[in-house]
Order: C-alpha cells, then sequence, then structure tokens
C-alpha cells in the first residue's frame, strides 16, 4: 500500500476516486434531489455551485443523489464479470490442453455484438432499470476479462517459482491455491479497476439510453439536460465530468498497480 | 476424429487466411445464437424471428441506416488513425498514460451532446476521440518491445533520425502486434455510434435499433443486431487478415 501511493498515477486516480466516493456516501435524500429551489437554469453561483436544471431543481443535490446509482452500478457490473470470468479464465489456461484452447473462440462468441446493442437486444427481455443495465455492462466486460484472467494464469505458470515447485512434486491445485493465486493479487486488482472504468461510462450510457437508473443517475441526468441545449449547458457537463473522472481515476490506478 | 483435427491444424498453418476465417466464425455463431435467444425467450418474439425472414422492408430501412452509420464511422476511424499513430508512437518512445487514459475515460454520449452545441457535423470528433486512445494505446503497447530489437538499435548508432526510424524500422516491425491491439475497435466504434446517432439524432443503425427498442419492434431490432453483428465479424476478420499478413512468417 506505502509503495503504491509513492506512485503519482496511484495518487492521481485516489484523488479523483475519493471525491466521488465521499459524494456517494454523503448522497442527500430523495426530497432534496427533486425540490424546486430556483428558476428553470439558474446559473451557477451562490446557493447553487452548479446551477439549476431545467426544473430548477439543485444540479449539485441530483448530482450527488445519483452517485451511488451510477458508481455502485458500475462496480457491480465489474464485480459480477469478475467474479464469472476471471476463475474460468484463469482456471482453463492453468489446465492447458482443450479447456485453454476452448477460450479464445468463447471470447469471440461472446463478444460477437457490440456492447449497446447488445444491451437494446437485452432491454427486450428485461424492464429497464439498474439491474439490466448491471447485467448488460457485465456481459460486456466478460470476454474481455476472461481473457485477460488467462494471460495472467498463463504468464504465472510459466514463472520460474512454479517451476522450482513443480520439481519438488507439488501438485496442480497446491501450486494455483497456495502459490499462483496470491500472486495474481496486484494483477486481478488491475483488471477489477480496469472493468470499473469501462463500466462506470458503460452503465451511464444506458441510463442515458433509457435501458439503465433513472434519474438523477448520470447519464440519464445527461439525457433530461440535453433536450434544452444549449440552455444550462452545466445540467449536461456535470454529470459526465462525474463520469470521465470515476473513469480515468480507476484507470490511473490500475495502471499504478500494474507498475 | 484425431486425424481430421490434424488435417485441419495443417490447413490453418497452410493457409493463414483459412485460420482467420476460423478464428472470426465463432463470431458469426454468437451473433446468430444471441438473436435466436432473444427470439426464443422474448415475449412475443418467435413470431418475430419467423416474420423477419418475410418483411423485406424492415431489411431495406435496415441497411440504409447502416450505410449512415458506415458514413459516421468513417472519418472517425481516418481522425483516430491519423492522430492515435503519432500520439502512441509518441508515447512508445517516452513515457506518458496520461492523455490516453483522459480519452479513453470521455463518455462518448456526453461529448456528442457538448460538441452538437458548437455544430452537429462534429459527431464524428466524439466517435473519434476514445478510438484515437485505443490507437494510441494499441500503437505505444507494440512500439516498446521492438525498440530494444536489434536492428532498431543499429539504425539508431547510425545516426538514423527519430521519425525516420519511427516509419522504416519501429511500425514494420511492430504492425502485427499493433494490429492484434486493435481487436476492441470495431466495437468501440459500433457501440460509439450508437451513442452518437441517439445523442445528436443522426439516422445510423444504433438510432434504428434504440427507435426500435423503444417501440418494442422486435423484427427491427433482431434485423439491426444481425447487421451489426456481421459488420462486427467482418471487421474482426479483416484485422485478423491484415495481422496474419504483416506477420514475417505469414503466420
Amino acid at each position: 500500500m506505502k509503495r503504491l501511493l509513492r506512485e503519482p498515477l496511484a495518487v492521481a486516480g485516489l484523488l479523483c476516486l475519493l471525491p466521488l466516493l465521499a459524494a456517494a456516501l454523503l448522497a442527500p435524500g430523495a426530497e432534496l434531489a427533486e425540490a424546486v429551489v430556483a428558476v428553470p437554469f439558474a446559473r451557477p453561483g451562490g446557493a447553487l455551485p452548479l446551477g439549476a436544471d431545467l426544473a430548477g431543481r439543485d444540479v449539485l443535490a441530483r448530482l450527488l443523489r445519483g452517485a451511488p446509482a451510477t458508481l455502485a452500478g458500475g462496480a457491480a457490473a465489474a464485480v459480477l464479470a469478475a467474479f464469472t470470468a476471471l476463475p474460468l479464465g484463469m482456471a482453463a489456461a492453468w489446465r492447458g490442453g482443450r479447456p485453454a484452447a476452448a477460450l479464445p473462440p468463447l471470447a469471440t462468441a461472446a463478444e460477437a455484438l457490440p456492447p449497446a446493442l447488445l444491451a437494446l437486444g437485452l432491454g427486450l427481455l428485461l424492464p429497464p432499470g439498474s439491474t439490466t443495465a448491471v447485467v448488460a455492462v457485465a456481459l460486456a466486460l466478460w470476454p474481455g476479462l476472461l481473457r485477460a484472467g488467462a494471460a495472467e494464469a498463463a504468464r504465472l505458470r510459466q514463472a520460474p517459482f512454479i517451476a522450482a515447485l513443480m520439481v519438488v512434486g507439488a501438485g496442480p491445485a497446491r501450486l494455483l491455491l497456495l502459490h499462483a493465486l496470491p500472486n495474481a493479487g496486484p494483477a486481478v486488482g488491475a483488471m477489477l479497476l480496469r472493468a470499473l472504468a469501462q463500466a462506470v461510462p458503460a452503465c451511464a450510457l444506458l441510463g442515458f439510453l433509457g435501458l439503465g437508473a433513472p434519474a438523477p443517475g448520470w447519464g440519464a441526468m445527461v439525457a433530461e439536460a440535453a433536450v434544452a441545449l444549449p440552455e444550462g449547458w452545466w445540467a449536461v457537463a456535470a454529470p459526465g465530468l462525474g463520469v470521465m473522472l470515476a473513469s480515468l481515476g480507476a484507470t490511473l490506478l490500475a495502471e499504478a498497480l500494474r507498475r | 476424429m484425431h486425424a481430421r483435427a490434424q488435417a485441419l491444424r495443417l490447413g490453418v498453418r497452410r493457409s493463414p487466411l483459412l485460420g482467420c476465417l476460423l478464428r472470426a466464425a465463432p463470431a458469426l455463431l454468437g451473433t446468430l445464437l444471441t438473436c435466436a435467444l432473444l427470439a426464443a425467450r422474448g415475449p412475443g418474439l418467435g413470431p418475430a424471428w419467423v416474420a423477419l425472414a418475410g418483411e423485406p422492408e424492415v431489411w431495406r430501412a435496415a441497411l440504409v441506416a447502416l450505410g449512415e452509420t458506415l458514413v459516421l464511422i468513417a472519418p472517425a476511424l481516418l481522425l483516430a488513425g491519423l492522430l492515435g499513430l503519432p500520439l502512441g508512437l509518441l508515447a512508445g518512445m517516452g513515457p506518458g498514460t496520461g492523455v490516453q487514459a483522459l480519452l479513453l475515460a470521455l463518455p462518448g454520449f456526453w461529448l456528442a451532446v457538448l460538441l452538437a452545441m458548437i455544430g452537429p457535423w462534429l459527431d464524428f470528433v466524439a466517435l473519434a476521440l476514445p478510438g484515437l486512445a485505443l490507437v494510441a494505446q494499441a500503437t505505444r503497447t507494440a512500439v516498446r518491445p521492438v525498440l530494444g530489437m536489434d536492428h532498431v538499435g543499429q539504425a539508431r548508432a547510425e545516426g538514423v533520425g527519430r521519425l525516420a526510424l519511427a516509419f522504416t524500422e519501429v511500425m514494420p516491425a511492430a504492425a502485427a502486434g499493433f494490429l492484434g491491439q486493435l481487436r476492441p475497435l470495431p466495437g468501440l466504434l459500433l457501440s460509439g455510434a450508437v451513442a452518437v446517432e441517439v445523442a445528436v439524432a443522426r439516422p445510423g443503425l444504433g438510432r434504428f435499433a434504440w427507435q426500435a427498442w423503444q417501440g418494442q419492434e422486435a423484427a427491427a431490432l433482431l434485423a439491426a443486431l444481425l447487421l451489426a453483428g456481421a459488420l462486427h465479424a467482418l471487421a474482426m476478420f479483416g484485422l485478423d487478415a491484415a495481422r496474419a499478413a504483416s506477420e514475417p512468417d505469414g503466420a
């Protein structure tokens, strides 16, 4: 942890993510986020640091209220994809032979449809909302994580310390569970963070399309305010900047962890 | 069975194109399987799947929309390539991840909405920026191992300039790795096109699919998914074939 905090990329990543996490924890109640407090599209300043939206609601209060839905949706999708794809990819690549050979075509088949179109297809089966967005984004992340897990297991299998343990007679399960997996920690952490960096904008996009979390989810907030542009551009800019900051922070932290 | 597998392996080794086709086949299979699943599981979708074959106007509208999407993607791809390659080369030959991380973090739909304020024709820029980041990242990843190769060191010692070194020694040797890294690009562009088309009300395949979802028109949505899946598979095949052709041994 101390080594990580000495990395400028990690510090920059944390500086992006910590205010967003604080915003998610301090999210105000629904009544504050929905209260009409000013005239429509009141300019930023004074009591309204981020201005008001087209209904005269405080953009900052709505941004804070929407933070948990957007960030938790992205995190849930990343974790769901990682917990299903990484063990499968790692176990198959560790085993080698036919299971490992089956991984590339499986990943190619799973990523056959571009993510946003797959999500629209899924929208025929599931009602719009956070759960649909989480499932759709997890499905989109799955092939990349399957490949990343397999690559990490293949890398560890070739490591000299694993070869040495094989020589002294350590079994495959013991090798994987006691020696390979603990050494995969930073790489798995980086994969999770990279998945989070993709999942947050993807969840926001589905919100924007009407498939994901409703307003004040950040994607839906952009869709709500976009109809009146160029008036009230701040109501569009603020949630988009939040999404960008979350994705940038997770990417920088992943890069620092990978080094 | 064993002999057949061995013959197939031999054929793939002799013909890289056959190998590319076999690698792209699961993508088509995945599209067909997903659409079949949607048709089978969705309420009232079974008849839509059947009706799809007999509804030429749905296909005609989807094909027109696909043409619009290609008109959006082409300049975005050009811009991403023209700016991403030199950016990636610069990053590969020195330190730097910040710009790529920032460009990859930009939500395309948000950027499209904001750029539409300046001019709706700027929509391709919103699509190009994440593509540009991916191209730059792919270039950087492919270039780094090549920089340590003997022939690059020798050219450097002979006094070959930085720019000439990049284009005559580094890029040719890094081409296969670069094309291999571009695998997510077709999906990124097609998915980004949905966001941009909905954001700026451009009548492409993404907007066509979105409107079909909104109106729960299963036949139109399935047609859009099938066309997008086929285009995606074709693009992946093209990338894979280009990668195979650029490998020194043609593998």
